[in-house]
């Protein structure tokens, strides 16, 4: 088993939710504890922990469910919100935030999708078109084998076509939804690097071959795809990868059936990066030329920014990709 | 020298038999000196933990070179077998956010400072949560050591399982064993490991440097090993190799002042770590010099993260503006 302890809330043990992932985990051991909040983040647990302690917790989630994302999230100008039903990942990306953004690696599985899924309706009410996306505190895929929350969030999705699901993910692990019907508002989108930083810098993840693998499956399947290359990270040759990894999607994703590419240049907190150096001191991911930027972020200085993005884009659109379905990631 | 924390004398007393330590009388507790290691007693609990360790690095800092912690814990995961030594990973306390970590690995484990001994059943469940082991001190221990800036290990043997019915008592009856099997340990697995980090001590790159000719400031110290740091890892390139590269072998024929071949140095490290920074840069300064000679004032964002320049212009000098370069200076700017 991938976790090392399993803690579970006495008000949902009894769960389906709950029960199924013990099932899937075939788990046969818990604790129960009182409240998540009162164990998980309540200390400093250091992130690389993950790789030999990682723990599971499986509660409720309580306060804001769904939150409205930042300016420059998003592709299209319509709202854009992110939902939260789950925190943490089982990957181990050395550029990840959330190894500064939470206080603890482990695990946590949130059990009110149907919670979620009322305030989606009420907000799809009140703003009319607008996006929903999954995978902002945790991989969307990586451990849907596990949880199965997707059929739910599916028949809402099916009957609210204002409504638009984005499901990110790094995983190839495409069990849980290929058995669903693709739906026009749902995209899955893989967030993709060139393979020489994806084995730097993405540990613990699918080679992008497999990635590029579960692509195709998805677009056979007849689902709408969306991709990020985000974030890029500079070499001295990533023109050359970039442009190796780009035509091999070409071969794969038809424009048809691509909703968007998002595009953005490795960028920190303060803080995330203060912790990126702290547990990764020896790799190439600390020792970038960058600077503090416009926003207070820690990023490349905006001419390199600016020549990675424009030529990058220009591959894609060499490649046949619409402009219009490229859009800079947290740019201004 | 390295220095040994217990919390209580039976903890320590074949240390104390077996190693030539003398008392030496201070203001803060016990403190005992060897040729190469030396023993402090702190008293139990965070408290006692935090203002004898802390007194003694601020009396004898410069002299202590690592510390150590060595004791007995309970076990809060009944899956824990007693008499077993185990090297701790990270520091847990209660009521605190903070954590401090050795540099031990995955077979380590970790462990919880109590404010008080575990006698309830309920406070051992709620508790191995966070670690499988408890103390009373450890994490003080490592708080003071992050703030004295020590490098610092624990080692602990298991006594008992927390809130089951061992008495305090018994386990000072078996202080002895517990001493003994740490003694052992720590003469089997700690004590080596010191010698070689000694050993492993060596030159800097600027005095490897020196010794060819170059000559470094102290800032232009910090430069280079900022510089080479980054240098190094983003292009796989040992010091050795550094040292034997073209660059530093060229340099070193130059008959220039050993001050300008180290500037040389690392200005050519700087564009080779950031070679289209290096390039805009100097595209940059040449249009400024050339809107000099217009008495034209021209400023830049030096990080180059700024889009906003700066002119300033003389009206009272003849001058045109069409000899500004504007397009030039966005494409620039625009990387």
């Amino acid at each position: 088993m991938i976790f090392k302890n399993i803690y579970i809330e006495s008000d949902v043990k009894e769960h389906d939710f709950t029960k199924n992932i013990l099932r899937s985990l075939k788990a046969t051991e818990y604790q129960e504890i009182d409240k998540i909040e009162n164990y998980w983040g309540k200390v400093k647990k250091p992130y690389l922990q993950k790789r030999d302690t990682l723990n599971l917790f499986i509660g409720e989630k309580k306060g804001a469910l769904i939150k409205k994302a930042p300016h420059a999230y998003g592709f299209s100008s319509e709202p854009h919100y992110y939902f939260i039903h789950a925190y943490n990942c089982i990957y181990e990306c050395q550029y990840c935030y959330l190894q500064g953004y939470f206080n603890s690696p482990d695990i946590v599985l949130f059990t009110n999708h149907h919670d979620i899924i009322n305030q989606m309706k009420n907000i799809t009410d009140e703003v009319g078109p607008c996006w929903f996306h999954a995978g902002e505190y945790s991989d969307s895929l990586a451990l849907s084998h596990l949880t199965n929350e997707w059929p739910l969030y599916w028949k809402f999705f099916e009957n609210n076509p204002d409504a638009k699901l984005e499901l990110r993910t790094k995983s190839s692990n495409i069990k849980a939804i290929e058995k669903l019907t693709p739906l026009e508002n749902v995209c899955v989108t893989f967030s993709l690097s060139d393979a020489k930083n994806a084995k730097n810098f993405d540990l613990k993840t699918p080679p992008i071959e497999t990635r590029l693998k579960a692509i195709k499956k998805l677009v056979d399947s007849g689902f709408r795809i969306g991709i990020h290359y985000d974030p890029i990270v500079y070499h001295p040759d990533y023109l050359k990868t970039y442009k190796e990894i780009t035509d091999k999607l070409k071969d794969i994703l038809p424009d048809g059936q691509l909703s968007y590419i998002s595009l953005g240049v490795v960028r920190f907190t303060k803080e995330v990066y203060n912790q990126v150096k702290q547990n990764y001191p020896q790799s190439k991911i600390s020792h970038q030329p960058f600077i503090k930027s416009f926003d207070g972020k820690v990023r490349y200085t905006r001419p390199l920014r600016s020549k990675i993005l424009n030529e990058i884009k220009q591959q894609l659109i060499d490649a046949q990709y619409l402009p219009e379905k490229i859009y800079l990631c947290m740019e201004d | 020298m390295q220095l040994l924390v217990f919390a209580h004398r039976a903890e320590a007393q074949i240390f104390l038999k077996k190693l030539p330590y003398r008392w030496v009388s201070t203001p803060f507790g016990g403190y005992y000196q060897g040729d190469h290691t030396a023993i402090l007693l702190t008293g139990e609990g965070l408290q006692n933990a935090t203002e004898s360790l802390s007194s003694l690095l601020s009396f004898l800092g410069d002299q202590i070179s690592e510390v150590i912690n060595l004791g007995v814990c309970g076990a809060l995961d009944e899956s824990i077998p007693p008499n077993t030594i185990y090297s701790l990973r990270t520091a847990y306390c209660e009521n605190e956010f903070k954590s401090f970590s050795t540099d031990q690995g995955k077979e380590a484990l970790d462990c919880f400072s109590a404010r008080q001994r575990i006698t309830h059943k309920m406070d051992k469940k709620r508790l191995s949560v966070f670690a499988p082991l408890v103390d009373r001190e450890v994490w003080a221990i490592g708080s003071v050591c992050k703030r004295f800036q020590k490098s610092w290990r624990a080692y602990k043997i298991v006594s008992d399982i927390a809130a089951t019915e061992t008495m305090c008592g018994e386990i000072y009856q078996d202080a002895a064993f517990y001493s003994q099997e740490l003694y052992q340990f720590y003469e089997k697995n700690v004590s080596q490991w010191v010698s070689t980090q000694v050993a492993g001590s060596r030159e800097k790159l600027p005095d490897k440097l020196e010794k060819q000719g170059f000559y470094f400031t102290f800032s232009q110290r910090n430069l280079l090993k900022n510089l080479f740091e980054k240098y190094s890892i983003l292009n796989d390139v040992s010091e050795k190799k550094f040292l034997d590269s073209r660059l530093v072998q060229e340099l070193k024929k130059q008959k220039i002042k050993p001050k300008l071949k180290s500037e040389k140095l690392l200005h050519a490290l700087y564009a080779e770590l950031f070679p289209l920074q290096q390039e805009i840069v100097e595209k940059l300064e040449q249009i400024k010099n050339n809107l000099k000679k217009e008495n034209i004032h021209f400023e830049y964002d030096r990080t180059l993260e700024s889009p906003l320049v700066n002119f300033q212009i003389d009206v009272s000098q003849p001058t045109t503006l069409t000899s500004v370069p504007l397009q030039e200076i966005q494409k620039q700017l625009g990387g």
